[in-house]
């Protein structure tokens, strides 16, 4: 019994079976590359050939377990493979859009992925409050730098602001919060309804200056009723120069429109409807944040380094059991200084 | 004249050219005449980096930022650094030297290629501001330099089983260069592998995912299993030595599309289109 799995170990160890399983694991990349929703299967059967089959070799190829290095390198080959797949069913990707001075929302959260294993409930431990944000902007309207000042509560210093943006995102319960290009201008409304209720939010308009022509929301009020809602902002200045944006726009109004009727309010007006009163209050910044959740990230670029760092011993090492042959190493250079001819060596 | 004055870099460029095609008259004459030109070779090499390093001050004055993002900037730096590693490999390992043959006219083709595209700059995207793009790119280099040095090797060594290379034949035995090709090889696997964990560390931060399997990362991907094959395979096969040289051909021409084809053929982020 015990032999015949031996057996089955050596079959499974073949380095013969590597070479078809780098070739199909190949193939799996083209083809999730020319059609991403039918990447899993095409990338996971030969990772999992893969794995097996460097699983068998560590456990009867002599000729790896006989080199400290070289185990090392597969060992770390195969914990990179299993970090990267439960990283995969356990990460979360997705976007939040947040207005100047509102806090970080779970709800709001539009989900992109979640892997089965995400627990979504350490999403709602994430606290903080979107402070002034900035993005600088070269002539032509290339996009540069990015600052996005967020108020974290600190148990000892109390509410901190922080920056982030570009290459510094804000880490929180193991998720991480990226700025993105996304971010535009929010009108904040407040509805003081007839009954007494008094609520205020922010409607969002579409990215700027992406969609500068094109700044419309829907929004549907508590009384059930639909509104069209334009951002009625200053021309657009020349792009031709640097520019920020960093500010609401000193003139801005907004227009309500529902059934025939069309309104345009200035900041502080109020509307009169039927069930309440509807006051534009002022209008802020958004910005838009990308969400990555990958929690064992930090170990997957431990095994990734160390075992690169590993077969570069293994390879030093061969290298330096097996030296080139005597008369061509660098230090009989002055002997041999002309190989291109190398007549006369 | 307006665009050598526009572009300080372009003579300094063009110098560059001018000595690795002496660095390449002088190989090939090295072997038509059997002559010693080593010292030739060396000399023509150090001096074309030396000129495109000054090219690469020049345009980095110009521009304001590194050579990262237009196909001229791209090929430039390479010409740059492929001719450095391929220095000091010829320098440190004189077995490595008849690779100049084929390396040298490798970079002529580059010096053709850059002489047709417009020495205009770009913006460099805030996703460009880590030092991680530092670590990548260099890492980068290394490994295609080093992988142009075994490509040199095995061309040479394709280069005596034709006829009229008869003098190529008073070189090392095809065994001795073969253990040397593909020992550039199993070192460019370590930089390749490098270049990949810094792209990784640098797209977390840049772009919110290590991985997200674009064209560029796909294609690096591609070489660097092509690569971990060719070496899996002249260990479990008895691949001929002339196979096995034309392996390291293939796997460069991937790793060539990869670096030169791939990001100016796509709207990835790497373009800088964010």
């Amino acid at each position: 019994m015990r032999e015949s799995a031996m057996k089955i170990i050596c079959r499974l160890a073949s380095l013969r079976l590597t070479l078809p399983g780098l070739l199909a694991l190949a193939v799996g990349v083209l083809v999730s590359y020319r059609d991403v929703t039918a990447s899993t299967a095409w990338m996971a059967v030969p990772l999992l050939c893969l794995a097996v089959n460097l699983l068998a070799a560590l456990i009867v190829n002599t000729r790896i377990r006989s080199r400290p290095a070289l185990l090392v390198f597969h060992l770390c080959l195969l914990a990179v493979v299993l970090l990267a797949t439960y990283g995969h069913l356990s990460s979360l990707q997705a976007r939040v859009e947040i207005t100047e001075g509102q806090a970080f929302n779970a709800a709001d959260v539009e989900m992109v992925r979640e892997g089965p294993w995400h627990p979504r409930q350490r999403l709602d431990s994430v606290v903080f409050v979107q402070g002034p944000l900035r993005v600088d902007y070269a002539p032509g309207l290339k996009r540069q730098h990015t600052a996005s000042q967020l108020g974290i509560r600190d148990a000892v210093a109390g509410e901190v602001l922080t920056t982030i943006g570009d290459n510094t995102p804000h880490i929180q319960a193991g998720y991480r919060f990226y700025t993105t290009s996304n971010k535009g201008y929010s009108a904040i409304l407040t509805w003081l309804g007839s009954d007494g209720v008094r609520q205020t939010g922010a409607i969002n308009f579409p990215s700027y200056p992406a969609n500068d022509w094109n700044q419309t929301n829907q929004w549907t009020g508590p009384a059930g009723k639909h509104f069209r809602l334009e951002l009625d902002l200053p021309r657009p200045q020349s792009f031709d120069r640097h520019w920020a944006f960093d500010a609401t726009p000193a003139v801005a109004a907004l227009t309500i429109m529902a059934d025939d009727q069309r309104v345009r309010l200035e900041p502080g007006e109020v509307l009169q409807l039927e069930n309440g009163r509807l006051q534009f209050e002022e209008v802020r910044l958004w910005m838009g944040y990308r969400i990555t959740y990958e929690p064992l990230l930090p170990w997957l670029l431990f095994a990734a380094l160390v075992g690169v760092l590993a077969l570069a011993w293994h390879f030093l090492a061969s290298f330096n059991s097996l030296p080139l042959p005597e008369g061509y190493g660098h230090r009989e250079r002055k002997e041999n200084s002309d190989v291109i001819t190398a007549a006369r060596t | 004249m307006s665009s050598l004055l526009l572009a300080p870099e372009l003579p300094w460029l063009f110098g560059g050219l001018a000595g690795y095609c002496t660095g390449a008259l002088a190989a090939w004459h090295g072997i038509w005449r059997d002559r010693p030109v080593d010292r030739a070779v060396f000399a023509a090499l150090l001096v074309a980096v030396i000129l495109l390093a000054t090219a690469i001050t020049l345009r980095w004055m110009r521009a304001g930022y590194g050579p990262f993002l237009t196909l001229f900037e791209i090929l430039l730096s390479n010409l740059f650094s492929l001719g450095l590693v391929f220095l000091v490999v010829f320098w440190r390992v004189p077995l490595a030297r008849p690779g100049a043959l084929v390396v040298l006219p490798v970079f002529l083709l580059l010096g053709c290629w850059i002489a047709t595209l417009p020495p205009e700059t770009s913006q460099l995207p805030a996703t460009y501001d880590s030092v991680w793009l530092w670590v990548h790119v260099g890492v980068g280099k290394i490994f295609l330099g080093i992988c142009l040095a075994a490509v040199g090797l095995a061309g040479t060594l394709l280069l005596r089983r034709l006829p009229g290379f008869g003098n190529l034949h008073r070189l090392p035995d095809d065994e001795v260069l073969d253990v040397l090709v593909w020992r550039f090889m199993s070192i460019a696997f370590i930089f390749h592998s490098l270049m990949l964990i810094a792209g990784a560390v640098w797209a977390q931060d840049a772009w919110g995912h290590y991985w997200t399997w674009d064209p560029l990362e796909t294609w690096a991907f591609i070489t660097w299993l092509m690569l971990g094959l060719s070496l899996h395979a002249r260990l479990t096969f008895k691949v001929p030595l002339w196979g096995g040289w034309l392996m390291v051909f293939g796997v460069f021409i991937l790793a060539f599309l990869t670096f030169f084809g791939v990001p100016f053929s796509s709207l990835g982020p790497h373009k800088g289109i964010i």
